[in-house]
């Protein structure tokens, strides 16, 4: 539980911070929200751990990214150094403003894509002890748990 | 998720299947060859938003913990198909000790569905997703960009 709030306490302002750069930098449509992930291991372990969730369109809730925390500050350090280069004293308006609408490696610097787009649906658990008991399971139908316990 | 765990015992990965009614537990083949068959059919009620693509995961009980996937079930047109089938069939022969044993008692066999969104809010190369607002008209405005502006 320690572990969790010190990286909320340390992910949570580098979140406010990053949304406000993207509003700085006509993102605005872009959102990044803490979020704490529950998986259930195979043993019955849960691990929460702390994740951001990117939303390229904050209006659309359905498509999201999860950056893992490591990744989520190379992300946070991309899009300063993103910021930084934009706001330096050699920029003139012509640059920047080309710069702020080219958007081709938004997906890379601001961590919207994910490595294979697949998001979890939930989990479905099968019992090995019924194998170990030699007992076999034939047409049957478990749940697929999701990762608030939803069924 | 509709699915099937069969069991086969050999006294040798290959060997002639022994009967399973003559033994209580993995206890009493100890040594010998288990030959497990997953079969997963088809998921139901997967949301709709994530129904697109759907493909099941999971890792074997081997010391690699080796991904074992189903193929990818698309809904390519009509209504989103919720209730995907994947009809896959996998066998996994393993020895039985008493490490594997302890490892069954304790553990699950934990199967990942995986869904894809909807095609059209994702670029063409299938790895990029869409961003609303790409044809967002700056019309030259930067001035609020200052230097005096900065965030950081």
């Amino acid at each position: 539980m320690r572990e969790i709030d010190a990286k909320l306490a340390e992910i949570v302002p580098k979140i406010s911070e990053i949304n406000n750069v993207c509003l700085e930098l006509r993102r605005d449509g872009y959102s990044y929200e803490p979020y704490i992930k529950t998986d259930v291991l195979s043993d019955g372990r849960k691990v929460s751990k702390v994740v951001c969730k990117v939303f390229p369109d904050r209006n659309n809730r359905d498509v999201f990214n999860i950056l893992e925390f490591d990744r989520f500050e190379d992300v946070y350090f991309a899009v300063k150094d993103k910021y930084e280069q934009l706001t330096g004293d050699d920029v003139d308006e012509a640059t920047l403003l080309r710069d702020l609408q080219n958007r081709e490696n938004d997906p890379e610097i601001f961590g919207l894509s994910s490595d294979t787009d697949w998001q979890l649906i939930g989990y479905m658990y099968y019992f090995l002890v019924s194998v170990v008991n030699l007992v076999e399971t034939k047409n049957d139908e478990s749940p697929i748990i999701d990762e608030k316990g939803v069924i | 998720m509709l699915y099937s765990i069969s069991i086969e015992l050999a006294d040798y990965a290959g060997g002639k299947p022994l009967n399973l009614l003559k033994y209580n537990s993995l206890n009493d083949v100890v040594g010998k060859s288990l030959k497990l068959t997953v079969e997963l059919r088809k998921a139901v009620d997967i949301p709709e938003k994530l129904a697109h693509e759907v493909q099941c995961r999971y890792q074997w009980l081997d010391e690699e913990t080796t991904e074992f996937s189903t193929a990818i079930v698309e809904s390519k047109s009509g209504p989103v198909n919720r209730a995907p089938q994947f009809s896959y069939k996998s066998e996994h022969v393993i020895e039985v000790d008493d490490d594997l044993i302890s490892k069954m008692i304790e553990n699950t066999l934990r199967i990942g569905v995986y869904g894809k969104v909807e095609q059209k809010r994702r670029l063409g190369n299938g790895e990029k997703l869409h961003m609303i607002g790409d044809e967002v008209d700056f019309a030259g405005d930067v001035s609020s960009i200052s230097k005096a502006s900065k965030v950081m």
